[in-house]
């Protein structure tokens, strides 16, 4: 039997900082075995992930919090601030992927060019997200968050380069947390494209 | 992008004057915050010992991850006296100074936290406190923190960050200790 070796990209390592995000990439074909795997450190907390801690630690309004429409919001703090458990088919919150290439700046406030939810051409069903409950190992208190896509088009969706997370802000308003630029991937036709962010802090 | 988070120092006497001063990365985020975040990313209820070591079950709320404010002993940067090595389980400082006048307290003002601020490639805010030392003796800090507001059906307190410097600081009486944690994304 042909057997296809498995493709496994690991991203460089870098000293970890207190406060750590990676992100591990699985794609399935449609039998359900794994093409390709891809992990590395996430390098991507954006500018709006950081408003939404201050404005949670200040417990003051900020205005000019840039949604991920491009429209400058004012947020407050808020239960809902940073939620980003999606259900499934949501994707106004919730991990995104995207066919956008362009560095990660601060600034950035959507991803560059995100697969919209559906069974067309460049769209994905999202699933629903994921989660491991935190837990302790070592000196690292990590869990994991993961959601799953599925590509139900009648063709292969490539050049796949950028996954972030969407999360809600004061009631309904949305903006990015996370964007990281992966090498390029495929999703094969009835194959799924699993992304797992991992939230950690080491002492 | 990536997180840091560091602290600084300073030890001022009554008239301003420096008298000690360092700002090194902190390494101590401790267990409880991670648990207050995945408590508002994913809106579940998660058990998080509160600073007496209680566990709660945290859900997300408004009040959640506050460090602003006149928390006295409750929320907001403290300072303490126990030495031992930083655990990513901590809950709490291991001795915090008490607030007051007293042999062995501390005056603590109001937590002070700052907006963000966009610079270049970085976005960060700071966390002020001062705390007076007006007990008439020498009082010797050997760990600093934050402490944070959680929500668990009523109002709770967690421990977020616990330093323990490399040397403990003598803090003379008639002296003002600053600790400012500036948590920042940079590229």
């Amino acid at each position: 039997m042909n057997k296809e070796p498995e493709e496994k990209v690991k991203v460089e390592k870098e000293e970890p900082e207190t406060m750590q995000l990676s992100y591990s990439i699985e794609i399935k074909d449609k039998d359900g075995k794994v093409v390709q795997r891809v992990s590395g450190p996430a390098h991507s907390y954006v500018r709006q992930f950081y408003e939404l801690m201050s404005v949670q630690a200040q417990q003051a309004a900020l205005a000019g919090i840039i949604d991920t429409d491009g429209a400058p919001q004012t947020i407050l703090a808020h239960a809902y601030n940073f939620f980003c458990y999606a259900a499934a088919t949501v994707t106004l919150y919730g991990i995104r992927i995207g066919k956008g290439s362009t560095a990660v700046t601060i600034s950035d406030y959507c991803l560059e060019s995100p697969l919209e939810e559906g069974t067309g051409v460049d769209q994905v069903n999202h699933l629903a997200t994921t989660r491991t409950v935190p837990a302790v190992v070592g000196t690292t208190c990590s869990f994991d968050l993961l959601r799953a896509m599925v590509n139900n088009s009648l063709a292969i969706i490539s050049n796949i380069r950028e996954i972030g997370i969407y999360m809600r802000a004061y009631t309904t308003k949305y903006v990015l947390g996370v964007r990281d630029i992966v090498p390029s991937l495929s999703i094969p036709i009835g194959g799924t494209m699993s992304v797992k962010y991992t939230f950690s802090v080491t002492v | 992008m990536r997180i840091e988070l560091w602290g600084e120092l300073i030890l001022k006497d009554l008239d301003g004057k420096v008298l000690y001063r360092k700002r090194e990365k902190s390494r101590s985020f401790v267990k409880a915050w991670l648990h207050l975040l995945y408590g508002h990313i994913t809106s579940l209820g998660v058990a998080t010992p509160d600073i007496g070591g209680a566990n709660r079950t945290i859900v997300e709320y408004e009040t959640n991850f506050q460090m602003h404010g006149n928390g006295g002993t409750s929320y907001g940067i403290m300072f303490g006296t126990g030495d031992t090595a930083v655990d990513v389980e901590d809950y709490a400082l291991e001795a915090i100074i008490p607030t007051g006048e007293a042999a062995g307290q501390f005056q603590y003002c109001l937590t002070e936290v700052s907006e963000r601020v966009v610079a270049g490639a970085d976005c960060y805010f700071t966390i002020t406190r001062r705390a007076f030392n007006l007990s008439g003796d020498n009082i010797t800090v050997a760990e600093w923190g934050l402490y944070t507001r959680m929500w668990a059906g009523s109002n709770y307190y967690m421990c977020a960050v616990r330093d323990v410097p490399g040397a403990p600081l003598l803090v003379p009486t008639a002296t003002v200790l600053t600790g400012v944690y500036t948590l920042k994304i940079t590229e």
